[in-house]
C-alpha cells in the first residue's frame, strides 16, 4: 500500500517540476506571439490595405498570416516571426490579386455585377480613433491619402520594398529576408520607389 | 541618400505610422480576434506537436509487442473458443465421403432404419 501511495509522490516530485517548467515556457511562448502580434498587426494591415486597396480583403490577408505564422512556426525563435510574418502576408497579398484577376476575368463576362459589390457601412464603425484637431486631422487625412494612393501605384516589388523600409523600419538584409531577394534587388526596388513617390507627390507636400 | 530624401522618407514613415493609428473600431476589433484566434492556434498546434513527438515510440512499443506476440507463439488460439465445434470437420468429411461412395443413394432414404439398428442390442443378447 505504501508502495503504491509513495510511487506517484515520487513521479511528481521527479517530473512534477519539469512538467510545471515546460507549462510556463508554454505560456510564456503565448504571450510573447500575443505582442508580436499586437505590435505589428495595424502595420500588417495597413501594409495589405495599400497593396489590396479593400479593407474586408487586407483584414483576411492579415488573418491568415496570423493564423499561418502561429500554426508553422511559433515554435522558431521570436527574432524570426518578423521576416517571417512579412514574406506570409506577401504571399497572401499576391494570391489575393490572382484570385482578383481570376474573378475578374471571369465576371468580365457577365453585365452589371458593380453594383453587386456596394456595402453599407456603418459611420460609428467607420470613423477613424483620433485625437488631434479637425483642421490638423482632415490635413492629415488628405497627405495620408495621396501617399497611400501614390504607394499602391507604385510595382509590386516597389511598393513592398518601400512599405517594409520606412514603416515596418526594416533594414536592407531584412527587407531581403521578407521579400525572399538579394539586398542589392532591395535597395534598386526601394531607391525607384522613392524617386516615383517624390515625383508624384513633391508638389502636393512641398 | 541626400538629405531631401531622408526628409522625405522620414516624412513619409512619420505619416504612415499615424495612418495605422487612426484605424476605425471595426478594423481594431477585426485585428484584435485575428490575434486571439491565432495565439489560441499555435496553443493547438504545441499540443499536437507533443502528441506527435510520442508518436515513434508508440510505434516502437507496438513493433515490440507485435515481435513478442509473435515470437511465443499463438496464445490467441488458445484463450478464444473454436468457431466450429469438435468433430464438425468430421461430418463434413463423412459426408464428402457418402457423395464419393459408391452405395446406393437408396440406402440414405432409410438412415433412420439402420440408426435404430446401430443403437439396438444385438438379437443374441438375450441368449444366455
Amino acid at each position: 500500500m505504501s508502495v503504491s501511495v509513495s510511487l506517484p509522490r515520487a513521479l511528481a516530485s521527479v517530473f512534477g517540476p519539469a512538467a510545471a517548467d515546460a507549462k510556463e515556457a508554454a505560456l510564456e511562448r503565448s504571450r510573447a506571439l500575443d505582442r508580436f502580434l499586437a505590435d505589428i498587426e495595424r502595420r500588417a494591415f495597413k501594409f495589405a490595405q495599400i497593396a489590396v486597396r479593400d479593407v474586408d480583403d487586407a483584414l483576411d490577408i492579415v488573418q491568415d498570416a496570423m493564423l499561418q505564422l502561429a500554426r508553422r512556426y511559433a515554435a522558431r525563435p521570436a527574432e524570426e516571426w518578423r521576416p517571417l510574418f512579412y514574406r506570409i502576408l506577401r504571399n497572401r497579398i499576391r494570391d489575393c490579386q490572382r484570385r482578383r484577376a481570376v474573378r475578374a476575368r471571369v465576371l468580365a463576362w457577365l453585365p452589371g455585377n458593380s453594383s453587386m459589390e456596394e456595402e453599407i457601412v456603418d459611420p460609428i464603425d467607420a470613423a477613424p480613433d483620433t485625437q488631434l484637431p479637425l483642421g490638423e486631422q482632415i490635413q492629415m487625412d488628405q497627405a495620408l491619402a495621396a501617399l497611400e494612393a501614390a504607394v499602391a501605384g507604385l510595382p509590386e516589388r516597389q511598393q513592398q520594398a518601400f512599405m517594409l523600409r520606412t514603416l515596418e523600419g526594416f533594414d536592407v538584409a531584412q527587407t531581403a529576408a521578407a521579400m525572399g531577394c538579394s539586398e542589392g534587388s532591395v535597395k534598386t526596388h526601394y531607391h525607384r520607389a522613392v524617386h516615383s513617390l517624390r515625383g508624384s507627390l513633391g508638389d502636393l507636400w512641398s | 541618400m541626400s538629405g531631401d530624401e531622408e526628409e522625405f522618407q522620414e516624412r513619409s514613415a512619420e505619416l504612415l505610422r499615424e495612418g495605422t493609428q487612426n484605424l476605425s473600431g471595426h478594423v481594431r476589433s477585426r485585428l484584435t480576434q485575428a490575434r486571439h484566434a491565432a495565439v489560441e492556434e499555435a496553443r493547438r498546434s504545441r499540443v499536437l506537436r507533443q502528441w506527435l513527438a510520442w508518436a515513434p515510440a508508440g510505434a516502437l512499443a507496438a513493433a515490440l509487442v507485435i515481435a513478442v506476440v509473435m515470437l511465443t507463439g499463438q496464445p490467441a488460439k488458445q484463450e478464444f473458443p473454436a468457431a466450429v465445434a469438435p468433430g464438425a470437420e468430421h461430418s463434413a468429411m463423412d459426408d464428402l465421403e457418402l457423395l464419393a461412395g459408391s452405395e446406393s443413394f437408396e440406402l440414405l432414404e432409410d438412415l433412420e432404419f439402420y440408426d435404430w439398428l446401430d443403437a439396438a442390442p444385438p438379437a443374441d443378447a438375450d441368449i444366455g
